[in-house]
C-alpha cells in the first residue's frame, strides 16, 4: 500500500483494477494456467485436446481437483477447527453411492441427484457430528471410525445388492451424455476445475468470517470461547456438515468420473489419503492439502505402476515416515529446513 | 453404583426379554454364541481399554494384532516354511536397528547415508523375493508331506538377504539415534540375542518344518497359541517402545500414527499372505471328532465336535474360546487386584507422575502393559482361527466391535470392557439369530431375512444409543 | 561438605515461561529447612525440579554427592528421595494399604517400618482397606506423608502439608512432621508460617524464582521488615 503512495479516492476505475491484478497476479496466472492447461497438453503432445495423452493428463488432473477438495474438506475439520475425525471416508464414499444409486436405479436428472447428495450429505454428518460431538479428542476419532465401519460393512451387505452391488460395488453407473467424462472429458474436467475453485473460495469466505474465528477459538481454547458465549456444539457441528458436504460433493464426482461407487471408498483407506494428503500438505491451510492431494495422486499413479499390489503396503509405510518425521508436512518441512537455513540463529530453533 | 440402572435394563433386554420369548434351547445356544463372540471381544477390548487407561493412547492398530497372531498362529501349525525363511529377515531388522542405537552416539554417521542405507538395504534383502512360492504351499495336510524343496530358496541366498536386512536396521538404528547409557548393555544383550535367534532358524530350517509338521495335532495347536500370543507381544513391546514413545507429547500424531500402522498390517498380510481367505484351523482332538455329545463327559472322553445343549448341538471348539476368554478375564483381574505390578498400574492410570516420584519406572509399565494387552489380542486371533479363519479384513471387523465394546464399558475401565465385550457379544449373537430366522411384526405375511453383515453392522446402533445416553459410558469417567 | 542437597544455578522453563532464573542453596544434614515465598515465587517448582518432574535446563543438583540433573524421576526416587507433592496426590481408587504397599522399594519395607508409621499416624491403621478416596482430607494429607516414610529415605520433600486443612489437623500434621525431623531431614514449603515458626531450624527464602536470603529461621522471624517484605505478614 505505502509503496504505491496514492491516497483510495483518488484511484480511477482502471487503477482499482490494475490494483486489484496486481495483487492477485500469481492467483490469476495459476487459474489462466489450469483453465488453458489441456490446450497447452494437446500442443505439448501434438495431440488433439480429447484424445491419447492430453486425454489421459486430464483425466489424472481430475482425479488430483477432486482429492484435493476431498482432502480441503478434510482439513476444515483437522487443521481449522481440531475435529479429529476418523470417519471421512464415509462423507466421500456415501456421495458417490447416493449418486450413482439415484442415477442408476432411479433415473434421476443430474442436478436433482447432486442436490439429494448435499442433502444426504448435510443430514448424514448432522448425526455423525450429533453423535460423535459428545465425546472428545481421540475417543471422537474411535466413534467416528466405528460409524464409518459400519457403512463400510453395510455397503457390502448382500441384502442391498439389488441396489449397491454389495462386495462388487456399484458398476455402470449412466452418466448423462453431455457430461459423459468417457465422451466429454473436457467438459467435465471444465467442471471439476470450477468445482475445485468454487469449493476453495468457499471454504476461504467460511474460514475468513466470524465463524471461522470461532471455530479456531475452539481449537485454540475452547473455555475461552465458551466464555465468550459460543455454543461449542453447534459450531463444531456446523464444521462437520460443511466438511461433510464439500467430501459428499467430491466423491459424488469421483463417482461421475469412474462410473462406479465401490465398498472401497467407504473403507479406512480412503480416511487414510485424506489424513495422508493433509499431513503432507501442511495441517491448517487451506492450500496445502490441496498441493498435497496433486502430489499424492501423481505420486501414486506413478508408483502404482511401478509396484502394483505393493503400493499400498508403500503407501502406508510413507504415511507413518510422515507422522513420525514431518509434523508439519512436507511443505513445512521444507519451509524449517530454508528457514533454518537463512536465519542467523541456525540450530537454536525448537 | 452410577451405571447400574441403564445396565440392569440392558441386561433384561439382552437375557431376560428373549429367555421369555425363545425357547429355552434357542435361548441357551444364542448365549453360548453370544458368550463365545464376547470371550474373542474381551480379549482385543481389555488390552485397548488397558492401554488407553495408562496411557491415554487409542491403539487403532489393536485389530491388525489380534489379525497378526491369527496368521503368525496359522503359519506355524500349516505352513512353517513361510515364517522360517521371513521371520529372520526381520529378527535380523530388529538386532541391526537396536546396535544401530547402541552405536549411534560414537559414531555419528550422516543422516543421509543413513537414510539411503536404510531404503538401499531393505530394497536390497528383498530384490527379487519371491513370496508366492513360500505362500502358495499354505496349506499342507495336518502332519502331511513337506512341501516341495523348489519354494524355498538356498541357505545362502537367504542369509545375504539376512544380511541385508541386518545393515538396513542398522542405518535406521543409526538414524534414530542412540539409547541411554544405562539401556546400553540390555540393547547389547537383547540385539544378539535377536540376531543369534534368527541364525539358529535359519540354520535349522529344515529341521524344525519337519519337526513341527511330524507333531500330533494338538502340540502343533499350542505352539500355534504360543508363538501368535509371543508375537504379538513382542511386536506391541517393540511399537511402544520406537514409534509410539517419541510421540507422547503429541497425542494427535500418536492416534495418526496407530492409525497407519493398522493399515500397514492389513497390507503386509496381504503382501505376505495374499489377499484371499484362509479356511479354519484344524481344531485340537479335544473338539474334532465327528460326533454328537450328550454330555460333557462323553464329549471329554471322545473328543466331540459337538455337544447337546438342551437339544441343539453346540460346538465345543468354541467352549474352548469362552474358557480362554473368562480365564484371561480372572487372569488380569486378579493380577491387577493383588500383584504389585497391577497396584502401580491401577496408580498410574490415577496419576502417572506420582508413580515415578515413588521410584516406580512407568515408562517400563507402558511397554510392559503395551506388550501384555497385544498379546492378548494376538491369543484371540490364534484362538479364534480354527472357529473362523482368517482374512485380512479381520482385525478392523474386531477393533470395531472392541471399539463399541469400550464405548460402552467406558474407556479406561477393566470391568467396563469386559462388561462392554460381553454386551456387544450377546448383541450380535441375538442379532445373527433374528437375521437367520427373519423379523416378523405383526400383520407382516411373511418375516423379513437380513444377512448377517445387518447384524454386524447395527452394534453401531448400541454404540450411538450410549453416547446419547451416557457418553463416558456406562462405568467410565474419562471421555479423552 | 555437611549438605544433603545442594543446588547450583537452577533454571526451570515451564514451556516459554522462565520459572526458575538460578536457584541456588545448600541444606543441611539433619535440618528441618522451609523453602519459603509468596505465591509464584517457584516454590513447587524447585521441588518438582528436584524430582526431575520439571527438568532443569541448567544448573547442577546435587544429593548426597550424587547429580540427579537429567536422571529420570524413578531412579531420583529410588536414591532416597520421599515427595509428598502439594494437593496430596494420593491415589484415591486404591486402599490406604495399596497406596503405602507401592511405596515399597524392597520387599518387607512396610512391614517394618508400619509400626513407626502408625505410632505417627494412628487413623491410617483404622481405615487400611479404605479406598484412600474416602479418607477425610487430613487423612489423605497423612497418607501421603506416611507413603514417603514407607521406603528407607534420605531426605523428604514435603510441599503445603497444611493447605485446605483445619486448624486442629494442621496441628496434628505437624506435628507429626516436628517427629519426623529427628529421623531424616525435611526441605518443606508452606504457606502457613504460624504453623512451622517452632519447626523449622533454617529458612530459605524465594522470590521471582531466585533465592534471596537464607539462615537460621530465628533471624527471620525476627526481622519483621524481611517478614513483611517477602511474605507480607505483620507478625
Amino acid at each position: 500500500m505505502e509503496r504505491i503512495g496514492i491516497r483510495q479516492e483518488a484511484l480511477s476505475r482502471g487503477s482499482v483494477f490494475r490494483l486489484w491484478i496486481r495483487r492477485y497476479r500469481i492467483w490469476l496466472a495459476g487459474l489462466v494456467l489450469l483453465i488453458g492447461l489441456p490446450f497447452l497438453l494437446s500442443g505439448i503432445f501434438g495431440e488433439p485436446v480429447e484424445s491419447g495423452w492430453p486425454r489421459f493428463l486430464q483425466g489424472l488432473l481430475i482425479r488430483v481437483y477432486l482429492m484435493a477438495v476431498y482432502a480441503l474438506s478434510y482439513d476444515l475439520l483437522m487443521g481449522y477447527t481440531g475435529i479429529l475425525s476418523f470417519g471421512h471416508a464415509l462423507f466421500f464414499g456415501g456421495g458417490a453411492y447416493v449418486i450413482g444409486i439415484l442415477l442408476k436405479h432411479f433415473q434421476t436428472p443430474l442436478l436433482v441427484a447432486l442436490l439429494a447428495v448435499i442433502l444426504f450429505a448435510l443430514g448424514i454428518s448432522g448425526l455423525v457430528g450429533a453423535l460423535s460431538l459428545r465425546v472428545r479428542g481421540v475417543y471422537l476419532a474411535m466413534v467416528t471410525l466405528a460409524l464409518a465401519q459400519a457403512a463400510f460393512i453395510l455397503s457390502e451387505a448382500a441384502d442391498f445388492r439389488q441396489y449397491t452391488g454389495a462386495e462388487d460395488g456399484l458398476q455402470g453407473i449412466p452418466v448423462p451424455a453431455w457430461l459423459d467424462p468417457a465422451e466429454h472429458r473436457l467438459r467435465f474436467y471444465y467442471l471439476t476445475l470450477f468445482f475445485i475453485l468454487g469449493a476453495y473460495f468457499l471454504a476461504r469466505r467460511l474460514v475468513n468470517s466470524p465463524t471461522g474465528r470461532v471455530w479456531a477459538a475452539l481449537r485454540e481454547n475452547e473455555e475461552r470461547a465458551v466464555a465468550l458465549g459460543y455454543s461449542p456444539f453447534a459450531f463444531r457441528l456446523l464444521a462437520f456438515m460443511f466438511s461433510g458436504m464439500l467430501a459428499a460433493l467430491a466423491g459424488a464426482l469421483n463417482a461421475l468420473l469412474n462410473k462406479n461407487a465401490t465398498p472401497s471408498l467407504l473403507s479406512v483407506n480412503t480416511t487414510i489419503q485424506a489424513l495422508l494428503m493433509t499431513l503432507v500438505g501442511g495441517v491448517g491451510t487451506l492450500s496445502g492439502p490441496m498441493f498435497g492431494a496433486g502430489l499424492l495422486e501423481l505420486a501414486g499413479y506413478l508408483f502404482n505402476r511401478a509396484f502394483g499390489p505393493l503400493w499400498f503396503l508403500l503407501f502406508g509405510l510413507f504415511y507413518v515416515i510422515v507422522v513420525l518425521a514431518f509434523p508439519h508436512g512436507l511443505a513445512g518441512a521444507w519451509q524449517q529446513a530454508r528457514a533454518l537455513h537463512r536465519g542467523p540463529s541456525r540450530g537454536s530453533a525448537p | 453404583m452410577r451405571g447400574t440402572w441403564p445396565l440392569i435394563l440392558i441386561l433384561f433386554a439382552l437375557i431376560g426379554l428373549p429367555a421369555i420369548f425363545l425357547p429355552m434351547s434357542v435361548w441357551a445356544s444364542v448365549m453360548l454364541s453370544g458368550l463365545t463372540l464376547a470371550a474373542l471381544f474381551f480379549l482385543v477390548a481389555s488390552g485397548l481399554s488397558l492401554i488407553f487407561g495408562l496411557m491415554d493412547v487409542i491403539n487403532f492398530a489393536h485389530g491388525t494384532l489380534f489379525m497378526l497372531g491369527a496368521y503368525i498362529g496359522w503359519t506355524v501349525y500349516q505352513n512353517p516354511r513361510l515364517l522360517l525363511n521371513v521371520a529372520p529377515l526381520f529378527l535380523a531388522l530388529g538386532a541391526g536397528i537396536g546396535f544401530g542405537r547402541v552405536t549411534a552416539g560414537a559414531l555419528s554417521v550422516p543422516r543421509a547415508i543413513s537414510g539411503f542405507g536404510l531404503v538401499g538395504f531393505g530394497a536390497l534383502a528383498f530384490w527379487n523375493h519371491n513370496l508366492g512360492k513360500l505362500v502358495a504351499f499354505g496349506s499342507t495336510v495336518p502332519g502331511g508331506a513337506i512341501p516341495t524343496p523348489l519354494a524355498q530358496e538356498p541357505l545362502g541366498l537367504v542369509f545375504a538377504r539376512m544380511a541385508a536386512m541386518g545393515l538396513a536396521g542398522l542405518c535406521g538404528g543409526w538414524r534414530m539415534g542412540g539409547t541411554r547409557s544405562e539401556d546400553r548393555y540390555r540393547s547389547w544383550g537383547m540385539s544378539a540375542g535377536l540376531l543369534l535367534l534368527g541364525i539358529l532358524m535359519l540354520s535349522g530350517r529344515e529341521l524344525i518344518e519337519r519337526w513341527i509338521l511330524e507333531s500330533p495335532g494338538d502340540l502343533r495347536f499350542l505352539l500355534a497359541v504360543l508363538a501368535g500370543t509371543l508375537a504379538g507381544g513382542a511386536l506391541g513391546a517393540w511399537m511402544e517402545a520406537t514409534l509410539i514413545r517419541p510421540l507422547y507429547a503429541r497425542p494427535i500424531y500418536q492416534v495418526l500414527l496407530t492409525l497407519g500402522l493398522s493399515y500397514v498390517g492389513v497390507e503386509l498380510v496381504r503382501v505376505v499372505w495374499g489377499p484371499g481367505n484362509y479356511t479354519p484351523l484344524p481344531r485340537p482332538s479335544l473338539f474334532a471328532m465327528p460326533c454328537l455329545a450328550s454330555s460333557i463327559g462323553e464329549w471329554l472322553s471322545q473328543g466331540c465336535a459337538s455337544l447337546n445343549v438342551l437339544g441343539r448341538p453346540f460346538p465345543t471348539y468354541r467352549l474352548l474360546i469362552i474358557g480362554v476368554g473368562v480365564a484371561m478375564w480372572a487372569g488380569i483381574g486378579l493380577l491387577l487386584r493383588w500383584t504389585r505390578i497391577g497396584i502401580a498400574v491401577r496408580a498410574a492410570v490415577e496419576d502417572r507422575e506420582m508413580v515415578e516420584a515413588l521410584g516406580i519406572p512407568v515408562r517400563r509399565l507402558f511397554t510392559g502393559v503395551f506388550a501384555m494387552g497385544s498379546a492378548l489380542a494376538a491369543l484371540g486371533g490364534v484362538v479364534a482361527t480354527p472357529f473362523l479363519g482368517l482374512s485380512p479384513a479381520m482385525g478392523l471387523e474386531f477393533l470395531l466391535q472392541a471399539f463399541i465394546a469400550v464405548i460402552i464399558g467406558g474407556m479406561g475401565h477393566y470391568g467396563g470392557a469386559a462388561m462392554g465385550a460381553f454386551l456387544v457379544g450377546l448383541a450380535r449373537a441375538f442379532g445373527d439369530y433374528l437375521v437367520t430366522v427373519g423379523i416378523a411384526l405383526p400383520g407382516m405375511a411373511e418375516a423379513i431375512h437380513f444377512s448377517p453383515a445387518i447384524a454386524r453392522a447395527s452394534t453401531v446402533l448400541i454404540m450411538a444409543a450410549i453416547l446419547l445416553l451416557r457418553p463416558s459410558g456406562l462405568f467410565g469417567q474419562k471421555t479423552g | 561438605m555437611d549438605a544433603v542437597l545442594e543446588l547450583r544455578d537452577v533454571h526451570t522453563f515451564i514451556g516459554s515461561f522462565h520459572i526458575l532464573k538460578g536457584v541456588s542453596f545448600a541444606m543441611r544434614a539433619g535440618s528441618l529447612t522451609a523453602l519459603l515465598g509468596r505465591n509464584g515465587a517457584g516454590k513447587t517448582t524447585t521441588l518438582r525440579t528436584i524430582m526431575g518432574l520439571w527438568p532443569a535446563a541448567q544448573g547442577s543438583i546435587r544429593f548426597l554427592g550424587e547429580e540427579l540433573r537429567g536422571r529420570p524421576t524413578h531412579e531420583i526416587a529410588a536414591l532416597g528421595i520421599g515427595y509428598v507433592p502439594e494437593h496430596r496426590a494420593i491415589f484415591r481408587g486404591l486402599t490406604v494399604e495399596e497406596n503405602l504397599k507401592l511405596a515399597e522399594r524392597r520387599r518387607g519395607d512396610l512391614a517394618r517400618r508400619a509400626e513407626w508409621i502408625f505410632s505417627l499416624f494412628p487413623d491410617l491403621k483404622a481405615a487400611l482397606k479404605k479406598p484412600a478416596g474416602l479418607l477425610s482430607g487430613g487423612q489423605q494429607q497423612m497418607l501421603a506423608i506416611a507413603r514417603a516414610l514407607v521406603p528407607e529415605n534420605r531426605l523428604l520433600l514435603i510441599d503445603e502439608p497444611s493447605e485446605g486443612l483445619a486448624p486442629m489437623l494442621v496441628e496434628h500434621v505437624m506435628a507429626a512432621i516436628h517427629r519426623l525431623r529427628e529421623e531424616v531431614p525435611i526441605l518443606l514449603v508452606e504457606q502457613n508460617l504460624h504453623a512451622i515458626r517452632h519447626l523449622a531450624d533454617h529458612y530459605i527464602l524465594m522470590e521471582d524464582g531466585r533465592v534471596v536470603r537464607s539462615g537460621p529461621m530465628a533471624e527471620l522471624l525476627g526481622n519483621r521488615e524481611w517478614l513483611q517484605r517477602y511474605l507480607g505478614v505483620t507478625a
